[in-house]
């Protein structure tokens, strides 16, 4: 076990008549408008989860259902309405690639501060950084501003960078379709290998990629695990729910 | 805090980055950085010692003496309201320590200073000589970036619920600037006005400025007891307002 998720539920205020400015609230306070309307939106009721070391859990749903909310809940970037998470060691979310980018600094630069915010020390990302810009095959313009990338090699070399964080768990949101066919072909060769190390939390609405992956896969619908188990039954069970829907 | 210690190199980096950033591109480079102070103090110069002509004895030295310490506080504190809304998308999408971010908005206007001494004092040192009370300096200058720093997280942490208090805090600042002695030295105001000045934080940092660095004196012990609370009380709030704050960031950016 490296992770588990006891009870979890977070809802998110949803604001009808919330106002950001001091203004706007001292003037409703003014008028005897004390309490501001505000409605609760419950994003993940009662989520139980184990998540065994070395295991490669998928988590599939519909838009909204509490997927990415639920990876940051791990990650630790949103804090839990109720309940709580365990996690032995280090997470890395990806929750998004290149985040941090600065378009004016060049290649190598960004390397430097996009791994420092996953906690990495100077030290560690020198080690990495040859391998990070083999893995890229972007050194004719490692020493260009990213902003002359294309949209493909700036991810390409995101991903490169996530590669080298070398976490206890991934945490993964659908970020594995990025680059030309070729790059694509090697993102998922590089996971395979990945897999046989680390425990990872992969999120994705690419059926063909969780069958390929996954040990284990959950269906969040509504901010519930509606199944769970062996990817095949669990990614039937979605695409029942899918065509009773219609 | 031993989280801070694990992330002090993205500390590095951020500051780092809005140097360069600021710097970059331009035909000059880093020498812009020198440049700015310098042309501020060629201005003063030729303003109050050839045109307005203040009776002061070395008037321009008293006045950057108090200006660049100030300018430090209202550039951090004017970045501090709108840090956090910045950088909304790392808050989001990355776990870091949050006052990271703040912390590295004091530090880079730190480094603004501290390239303006590094104009500031060889200037000093041939007009009037230095004297060994600067080696109080970096002292002072710690000192007045812990109070700014607990300012700076009191007013990124409470811009989250409330946006405007960006403006609030310009137009707030501009007053202040007036209400503290940087311009005029305190002799000069009415016996009965003291009092008031003193509640404002910033004039004991200025007039320890303008003793180090204008009258060649150390601070006396009451100012620095006086700074040392101020630090302490800012310090304090500051960083319990943000702790409060903090779990909500990633979902109010
Ligand atoms: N900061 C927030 N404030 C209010 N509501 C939010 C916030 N973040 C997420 N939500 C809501 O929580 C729900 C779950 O969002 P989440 O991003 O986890 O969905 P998801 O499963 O990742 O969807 P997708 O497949 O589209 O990525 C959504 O209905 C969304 O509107
Ligand atoms: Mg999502």
């Amino acid at each position: 076990m490296v992770a588990r998720i006891e009870g979890i539920s977070k809802y998110f205020f949803i604001r009808h008549n919330r106002s950001y400015f001091l203004k706007e609230r001292a003037i409703a306070l003014l008028k005897g408008n004390f309490r501001e309307k505000k409605e609760m939106f419950w994003a993940l009721r009662n989520i139980n989860l184990e998540v065994k070391r070395g295991e490669f859990l998928g988590l599939i749903g519909p838009n909204g259902s509490g997927k990415s909310t639920l990876l940051k809940l791990m990650a630790g970037i949103l804090s839990p309405s109720k309940g709580k998470i365990f996690i032995e060691g280090r997470v890395a979310p990806i929750i998004e690639l290149g985040v941090g980018f600065e378009p004016d600094l060049t290649g190598t630069e960004n390397i430097y501060l996009s791994a420092s915010l996953y906690g990495l020390t100077k030290k560690e990302i020198q080690m990495n950084y040859d391998e990070i810009v083999r893995f890229s095959e972007l050194e004719d313009f490692i020493d260009v501003p990213i902003k002359n990338y294309s949209t493909g090699m700036q991810m390409r070399l995101a991903f490169s960078i996530s590669l080298s964080i070398d976490p206890d768990i991934f945490l993964i949101d659908e970020i594995l379709a990025v680059g030309d066919e070729k790059f694509q072909a090697k993102c998922f060769e590089k996971m395979e290998e990945i897999k046989k190390k680390k425990t990872i939390v992969f999120v994705s609405h690419d059926m063909h990629a969780v069958k390929m992956m996954c040990d284990r896969v959950c269906l969040l619908v509504k901010g519930k695990i509606l199944d769970e188990g062996p990817p095949e039954k669990v990614i039937d069970s979605y695409h029942k729910l899918i065509a009773v829907e219609e | 805090m031993k989280e801070l210690l694990n992330y002090r190199y993205l500390l590095f980096n951020l500051v780092y980055k809005q140097v360069k950033l600021k710097y970059r591109g331009s035909f000059l480079g880093f020498l812009w950085s020198l440049l700015n102070p310098l042309s501020m103090i060629i201005v003063y110069t030729v303003a109050f010692k050839y045109i307005i002509r203040i009776k002061m004895e070395n008037y321009v030295i008293f006045l950057l003496a108090g200006v660049l310490p100030w300018s430090f506080v209202v550039n951090s504190l004017n970045m501090a309201t709108s840090c956090i809304i910045d950088n909304g998308n790392l808050i989001k999408k990355v776990f870091f320590p949050r006052e990271i971010i703040p912390i590295s908005t004091v530090a880079f206007n730190l480094v603004q200073l501290l390239l303006a001494y590094i104009v500031f004092v060889p200037i000093l040192a041939y007009w009037k000589g230095l004297s060994l009370s600067l080696a109080f300096l970096p002292v002072l200058l710690f000192l007045h970036f812990l109070f700014t720093l607990g300012l700076s997280l009191l007013l990124s942490a409470v811009t989250i619920y409330f946006r405007d208090i960006k403006h609030l805090v310009e137009v707030l600042l501009m007053l202040a600037f007036w209400v503290t002695p940087i311009i005029y030295p305190l002799s000069m105001v009415p016996e009965r006005f003291h009092i008031l000045m003193w509640l404002n934080p910033m004039t004991v940092f200025t007039l320890a400025y303008q003793k180090l660095i204008y009258s060649g004196q150390f601070p006396a012990l009451p100012a620095i007891v006086i700074m040392l609370l101020w630090v302490i009380g800012a310090y304090v709030i500051g960083s319990k307002t943000f702790a409060w704050c903090r779990p909500k960031f990633a979902e109010e950016v």
